[in-house]
């Protein structure tokens, strides 16, 4: 089957930002509800299994790894393969040894800190039409 | 529950638990406005500081870090009497105190998010009713 041209994905995706840093995360949200994403905002990783439990609908995660609480974004990527193994999830952190420890795949990609919000959304977009 | 006429304020909503705050602000956005989501007090002046033109800040009286609802109103009040404050708490014992701090009284919690887009656009009426006169 044909994938639907980009216009079309980018106005239908569900994202889930986790995010502790508002200055962070405000930005980020901000530009992907104007490209005509749904966004959720989570500060941590028990939030963010808070919404996902809840039954909101999140077609892609894009999380923090270095957040406060008791799981990183790899761990975060863990309670992920295990409850919802069809959702992708975007890795960023600023420290780049973070990177190394991702294994990427179709469903896990990681973005170095600071990053390009056009960049984020190329890969937001990229990673959900190989789903 | 679209009002064009409101379309553009922005609201910030500070609510520390994720499931409350998603629901509101998805609904306010809904409502035409834009809306900023936050966890804490210093939230809402990282947004000021930044520059945006903030009309309500829509506040959970139970906060973390250093300052709660009420001291941020309080606060709003001093430095930007021109943002309007709209305090939730669950307690009753909070109501008498967030009457003074903010002009119609508390909304409850649980609230309707639209019982929030009611008073938002009760404000703004104000707003624009004082303007005209």
């Amino acid at each position: 089957m044909p994938l639907p041209p980009a216009d079309i994905i980018e106005n239908t995706l569900a994202v889930l930002i986790v995010e502790d840093e508002f200055l962070v995360r405000w930005p980020a949200a901000e530009f992907l509800r104007e490209r005509g994403y749904t966004v959720i905002e989570a500060t941590d990783s028990a939030d963010a299994i808070s919404i996902l439990n809840s039954g909101a609908h999140v077609d892609i995660v894009f999380s923090d790894i270095n957040m406060p609480g008791e799981l990183t974004g790899h761990g975060l990527g863990e309670w992920l393969d295990r409850n919802h193994p069809n959702v992708p999830l975007l890795l960023t952190s600023a420290s780049p040894t973070e990177a190394d420890k991702v294994t990427t795949s179709d469903k896990r990609r990681f973005i170095a800190k600071p990053y390009e919000l056009g960049e984020v959304g190329a890969q937001l977009e990229a990673m959900c039409r190989v789903r | 529950m679209s009002t064009d006429r409101d379309a553009g304020a922005t609201i910030i909503v500070i609510e520390p638990d994720v499931l409350v705050r998603m629901v509101v602000a998805k609904y306010l956005r809904e409502c035409g406005y834009r809306v900023i989501e936050g966890t804490e007090a210093a939230d809402v002046w990282a947004a000021i500081d930044s520059g945006i033109k903030v009309d309500i800040v829509f506040a959970e009286v139970r906060l973390t870090g250093k300052t709660n609802g009420f001291s941020l109103a309080s606060l709003l009040r001093q430095k930007h009497p021109e943002i309007d404050v709209i305090l939730t708490s669950s307690p009753d014992s909070a109501a008498e105190k967030t009457k003074q701090l903010c002009d119609d009284g508390p909304i409850g919690k649980p609230y309707h998010p639209g019982d929030v887009a009611a008073r938002i656009r009760q404000i703004l009426a104000r707003r624009g009713s004082s303007k005209k006169t």
